[in-house]
């Protein structure tokens, strides 16, 4: 199943790696460090996967995910964070997130997680 | 992130899975609970005493949690333990959902190889053992990813971090953001001087650094420290929470570890040590 996949980071390097390991796979993918940029993708077209780091400079994660499920609550929003926080993950949890990954983690994990997001529309469509 | 955590039926063990569990609380991370059996002359079994133990660690994990924030499957009570191939051993229960994972396995064997291998099979990022544990040394030479050794539980608010010529990976950098998160901690750099020529490098690894942190909203606190004077530094200083250092193949103290000294030194403070990789 090819998928649509939006990456949000502000470190280039989180980008750059999940880009070329998920492309692999035969999905497409977008990646932005800056958030105003992937908030205009957003608002063009909503993918079905979102990965979105929570801390950046002006606009955090947490407001990505909102904006994600007001879009379409069917999209998948996996968080990433590297100042994890108990309510930091429920706070994405409560929000709609589909999973909440604290850094570091290695390819495979996100993969998994977007593996699991890909089965659980799968399921939605009645696939 | 993945998090293993090998454990014995030392006191020690329990003091630091309540240690890791606090981790496990902010990050929600996979987490391999290992028992570690060495190997005697028996049929290379698991004593029932030892199951039982790893049992109470699993759910003294699950019991850090409030029940509504559990990432977890809960700990069935109704398990079996699976040799699932020689000496590796695994808690199977009926319980499901989580949406982490919480895995309890058991190796019977040399306690350093069992601890490595597993880290390979589970692709760990982060090893945690305690300070009193034989096989510390060995782990911290030989294993692939950071290796987090637990000693006194010290929320003294301040974590050090060594820097020296070794390369300084992301990942190694999110480690110690997260232990400051979980510290809720102020970070230190110690930048190591070996000889004049180095001085420039560490120099402008410090500055690096310094940036790196300060875009993360961390304004940490910077020294250099000549390596000739370290012994000093280190028992003359004893105030943090945790003692960070990078163990990469070009580290200082990687040669240093291969000859005991900083290990030593180091075993006699009360800092928790973190090994980066």
């Amino acid at each position: 199943m090819s998928l649509k996949i939006l990456i949000l980071d502000d470190e280039t390097i989180v980008g750059e790696r999940l880009k070329a390991s998920l492309e692999k796979d035969g999905h497409y993918l977008e990646a932005y460090t800056n958030p105003h940029e992937a908030i205009e993708s957003l608002n063009q077209e909503v993918p079905d996967i979102v990965v979105t780091d929570i801390r950046m400079d002006d606009i955090d994660g947490i407001k990505i995910l909102e904006l994600v499920r007001e879009k379409n609550p069917r999209t998948k929003v996996i968080m990433i964070t590297g100042y994890a926080t108990l309510e930091v993950a429920r706070e994405s949890l409560t929000k709609g997130a589909f999973d909440f990954i604290a850094k570091p983690f290695k390819i495979k994990e996100i993969k998994g997680a977007i593996e699991k997001a890909a089965q659980a529309l799968a399921t939605e469509d009645g696939g | 992130m993945r998090i293993l955590v090998a454990l014995d039926q030392d006191t020690r063990s329990a003091h630091t899975l309540s240690q890791v569990t606090r981790l496990l609380v902010n990050t929600w991370a996979n987490v391999t609970l290992l028992g570690i059996v060495p190997r005697t002359s028996g049929d290379g079994g698991v004593s029932p005493d030892f199951v039982a133990t790893m049992h109470q660690y699993h759910q003294a994990v699950l019991e850090g949690f409030d029940a509504g924030d559990r990432p977890y499957a809960p700990a069935d009570e109704d398990y079996e333990i699976a040799e699932i191939r020689p000496g590796v051993f695994e808690k199977m229960g009926r319980a499901a959902g989580g949406i982490k994972e919480l895995t309890v396995r058991i190796r019977v064997g040399d306690p350093t190889q069992a601890i490595l291998e597993e880290a390979q099979d589970c692709g760990s990022d982060l090893i945690v053992l305690h300070g009193d544990m034989d096989s510390r040394q060995k782990i911290a030479t030989k294993a692939d990813c950071s290796v987090l050794i637990v000693k006194e539980q010290r929320d003294t608010g301040r974590i050090l971090c060594f820097l020296d010529d070794d390369l300084l990976s992301q990942k190694s950098l999110e480690m110690i953001t997260q232990m400051a998160v979980l510290f809720n901690a102020e970070i230190e750099i110690a930048g190591l001087t070996d000889k004049q020529p180095q001085e420039g490098t560490i120099e402008s690894k410090l500055d690096w650094l310094m940036r790196y942190f300060n875009r993360k909203g961390i304004q940490p606190w910077v020294q250099l420290v000549a390596l000739s004077s370290l012994e000093e530094f280190i028992l003359k200083e004893d105030h943090w929470s945790l003692v960070t250092m990078w163990i990469g193949e070009t580290s200082i103290f990687k040669r240093l570890f291969s000859v005991n000294k900083v290990a030593k030194l180091l075993q006699s403070r009360k800092s928790s040590v973190l090994l980066l990789r």
